[in-house]
C-alpha cells in the first residue's frame, strides 16, 4: 500500500513539471457567418479580423491590408512631428527589426495626414534609415485613419492641449497571418516589446 | 584521510564564502550617479542609454562638441524644448524635443551626469547646483 500511494505521489509530483506548449491568443469577438458549400447552408465561427484599408505609402505605393494577407505585421499609430513617445516607439520598432532576420511587416500608419505627406514619410523613413525596408509608413484620408484606429482600439485623436496637437496610446499590435489580431504592446516600455518579439517568433511557427 | 586534509576543507570553503561576500557587498555598494536616473526616466528613450542618439533623427549627446559649448544654455533649452532645428557633428537634426519637467535640483543632478558621464574632457570643474541651473534659464529668457 506504501509503495502504490509513493508512485501515485510521484505521478503527481511529475505531473507537476509538465508544461503545456505557449500559445498566443486570438483577440477579438467571435462572427458567427452564414456559409454554404455543396448546397447545404451551415453556420462557422470565426475569428475577428483586422480591419480592412488602402492607404499610401513613403514611396507612393499603394498599401492595402489585402496585400498584407499571409504575412505577419506589426501596426502602429504615430505623426513625425511628435514630440513625445513616437521616438522611443521606432527605437523599439528598430529593436524588433534587428531582432529578425527576416522580420515582421512593420505598417506605421500616421494620425497627422494633413502634415505628413508621401514626401514627409520619405524624409522620416530615411532618417530612420528604414525606407528600403519591409516597414511602411503610411498616410491617407483622415476619416479613414481614425476609423482604422478605432477597430484596432487604438487611441488617436487630435487634441490641442497635448504635445505636438494629437494624442495616441502607443500600441504595438500584431496581426498574424490570416489577418487575426494576436496581440497588444505597450510600444514604449521594453518588457511588453521583449514579449512581443517573443509572441511573433510563435507565431511564425504556427 | 590525512587530518591535514580534513582541516583544509573545513577552513578554505568558508573562507573563499567570506571573500565572496565581502565582494558582493563591495560590488552592491558601488556609487550610482543621481543623474543618471534622471537620464534614464528621461531622455535615453530618445537620445539613447549611452547618448548615441537614434539614427537621423535623434541627435547624438555623447561627447559632442554642441555639448560643450552650449552647456550654459542646457537648463533653458531642456526646461523649453526645442522647435528648430539642430546642427550636431556635422548633421542637421529637425526633431521636435519637447519641454521636460525638471525641478532645478533635478535639472543640476542631470548636467551633473553629463557633465561627468557624456563628457571625455570635463566642461565644468563644479558641483552645479539648483542655483546655477536658475542663474542660466533666467540668463537665456532675458
Amino acid at each position: 500500500m506504501l509503495r502504490v500511494s509513493f508512485v501515485l505521489l510521484s505521478l503527481i509530483l511529475l505531473s507537476a513539471c509538465y508544461t503545456p506548449p505557449e500559445k498566443v491568443r486570438v483577440i477579438g469577438e467571435k462572427i458567427v457567418v452564414k456559409q454554404s458549400a455543396k448546397g447545404e447552408v451551415y453556420y462557422d465561427t470565426l475569428s475577428a479580423k483586422a480591419p480592412s484599408f488602402c492607404f499610401t505609402n513613403h514611396l507612393g505605393k499603394q498599401v492595402c491590408a489585402e496585400n498584407l494577407d499571409g504575412k505577419i505585421w506589426i501596426c502602429d499609430f504615430f505623426f513625425t512631428h511628435c514630440p513625445s513617445i513616437c521616438v522611443q516607439m521606432e527605437r523599439n520598432l528598430l529593436k524588433v527589426n534587428a531582432a529578425f532576420k527576416d522580420g515582421p511587416h512593420i505598417v506605421s500608419v500616421s494620425i497627422d495626414p494633413a502634415r505628413d505627406s508621401v514626401n514627409a514619410l520619405l524624409s522620416y523613413a530615411t532618417k530612420l534609415g528604414v525606407a528600403n525596408t519591409h516597414w511602411d509608413f503610411l498616410t491617407g484620408d483622415k476619416d479613414s485613419i481614425y476609423r482604422v484606429a478605432e477597430h484596432f482600439l487604438a487611441n488617436a485623436a487630435e487634441d490641442p492641449n497635448s504635445p505636438g496637437g494629437f494624442i495616441h496610446d502607443g500600441n504595438f499590435i500584431v496581426i498574424d497571418r490570416k489577418g487575426r489580431i494576436r496581440g497588444f504592446y505597450n510600444g514604449t516600455d521594453e518588457v511588453a516589446v521583449d514579449k512581443m518579439i517573443a509572441d511573433i517568433k510563435l507565431l511564425q511557427n504556427e | 584521510m590525512s587530518k591535514q586534509w580534513l582541516t583544509k576543507l573545513m577552513i578554505v570553503p568558508p573562507v573563499l564564502a567570506l571573500l565572496f561576500f565581502l565582494y558582493m557587498t563591495f560590488v552592491n555598494s558601488s556609487y550610482e550617479h543621481p543623474g543618471r536616473i534622471i537620464y534614464y526616466s528621461k531622455c535615453a528613450s530618445c537620445h539613447g542609454d549611452h547618448g548615441e542618439g537614434t539614427q537621423n533623427l535623434v541627435p547624438p549627446i555623447y561627447n559632442t562638441s554642441t555639448l560643450k559649448n552650449s552647456f550654459e544654455t542646457l537648463p533653458s533649452l531642456i526646461r523649453n524644448g526645442l522647435k528648430d532645428s539642430v546642427f550636431v557633428e556635422g548633421k542637421w537634426y529637425n526633431q521636435p524635443m519637447y519641454p521636460i519637467q525638471l525641478s532645478s535640483v533635478e535639472m543640476a543632478n542631470l548636467l551633473n551626469f553629463m557633465n561627468d558621464s557624456f563628457l571625455v574632457e570635463k566642461k565644468v570643474d563644479f558641483v552645479i547646483n539648483s542655483a546655477w541651473v536658475e542663474t542660466q534659464i533666467s540668463k537665456m529668457s532675458k
